[in-house]
């Protein structure tokens, strides 16, 4: 698992790899919130068929840090699912195919 | 005027001497007894002491008994993940384990179902003439995803025959609850749907409209109440949700609440919100949280409104 820990103190930015695709996905909490918990289901199903190409994390905006990085990314809907720094799916949960076309475009 | 009866008469969309104030107090309610979810979830008397202790703190007209739309899909036979301070996550999709002409309908002894009957029925007794006390049930489409995983938003295209069968089991599931919860006194549902926000009108209409209809009508033929409530911007659908024979409809801040009330005033159906979770609920002053009530207030208005969280 790739998944990196977003904590309070701070969020560090996503750094862009050229041939991989970082996934943030901007959440309320995936732990109790169900369009939020699908949207992460979602990545896990695909994560293992790109190895290191892939990393994603899980941003809350239950935190000050998390509620910052929202307004900084633009992020207006929860949950939201960034590919590179860029909003893909807004609000939408996509099925694996439509995450899948959207990760190879930017590998 | 008490608190039932106001709640109850904003769900006729009946113009009121004020709007009605509803605190969804869920796990949050454990963490006033001191407990963690699981220990507060897991047991009736814990769930009617802090329900109690919310009633006496939070002075509402109206309260949710269990927070927790997991518990349906629980009694089926999805593993959950409990976690301290959250409603339990559904980790394992029973569909990938057993057909679906194998599932049951839960009845009253299956999984948490008698701790959340047996403490709707000791609340209804305690403080149930007073404040209006809301059973909520998992709605179909999110029971669905709760049961079949991700794969049913693929389904939804590939295989709408076979999307379209499991909303109708998720529906009756829904309904047996509905009447279970009936017999104890309860007198609203709250069928609590918040993946509808995750897809659009045009499959609302298609593996929503339907199913949400004939729960709701159901619950209708019982004698209850029926509101309606999802999460994240389901601005798209607000309009379908009202159309879904419903007396009322619950919504997160991600909803202007200007545009609901126009919305759901057209249908004359009660509409509930939205005051912000994280920003002020959480992170914001007591000063802060009246000010943003009171402008909710404002916009709400007396007829139909009820003043909730988001």
């Amino acid at each position: 698992m790739d998944e990196e820990e977003a904590t309070e103190e701070e969020i560090k930015e996503v750094v862009i790899e050229p041939g991989k695709a970082f996934i943030e996905i901007v959440t309320l909490d995936s732990e109790g919130c169900p369009p939020c918990q699908y949207m992460c289901e979602t990545v896990r199903k695909v994560e293992d068929r790109y190895g290191e190409k892939l990393k994603w994390r899980e941003t809350l905006v239950k935190t000050r840090a998390g509620i910052k990085r929202m307004g900084q990314l633009g992020v207006k809907n929860l949950p939201a699912l960034l590919i590179n720094n860029d909003v893909v799916f807004d609000n939408i949960i996509p099925t694996e195919k439509e995450l899948v076309e959207e990760i190879n475009k930017r590998l | 005027m008490n608190g039932k009866e106001r709640v109850l008469r904003a769900l006729n969309f009946e113009k009121l001497d004020r709007a009605p104030w509803v605190p969804y107090s869920g796990v949050q309610t454990g963490n006033l007894m001191g407990m963690d979810a699981e220990t507060y979830l897991k047991n009736a008397d814990n769930i009617v002491a802090g329900i109690e202790k919310a009633y006496e703190l939070y002075k509402p007209d109206g309260l949710p008994i269990v927070f927790d739309i997991q518990v349906e899909a629980e009694a089926i036979g999805c593993q959950l993940q409990w976690s301290k301070n959250n409603p339990p996550a559904v980790r394992t999709h029973i569909l990938d384990q057993v057909p679906l002409e194998d599932l049951k309908i839960p009845s009253k002894d299956d999984g948490r179902y008698p701790i959340v009957l047996e403490a709707a029925e000791k609340l209804v007794k305690s403080i149930g003439d007073e404040v209006a006390l809301y059973s909520l049930i998992c709605g179909p489409f999110t029971l669905a995803l709760h049961l079949r995983g991700t794969e049913f938003f693929t389904e939804m295209i590939e295989e709408p025959d076979k999307a379209k069968e499991l909303l109708r089991y998720c529906t009756e599931v829904g309904k047996e609850l509905s009447r279970l919860y009936g017999t104890t006194g309860v007198p609203i549902v709250a069928v609590v749907d918040p993946m509808v926000s995750q897809i659009s009108p045009r499959h609302f209409k298609k593996f929503v409209t339907p199913y949400l209809e004939d729960l709701n009508t159901y619950v209708k033929s019982l004698g209850m109440k029926v509101t309606t409530f999802c999460c994240g911007d389901a601005t798209k659908n607000l309009d379908l949700m009202c159309q879904t024979n419903t007396d009322g409809i619950a919504f997160d801040e991600n909803i202007d609440l200007a545009f609901a009330k126009e919305v759901a005033s057209k249908h004359k159906v009660s509409f509930a919100g939205n005051l912000p979770l994280t920003t002020v609920m959480l992170f914001g002053s007591p000063r802060e949280n009246v000010e943003e009530a009171q402008k909710a207030l404002d916009v709400g208005g007396v007829q139909g409104f009820i003043l909730s969280p988001g």
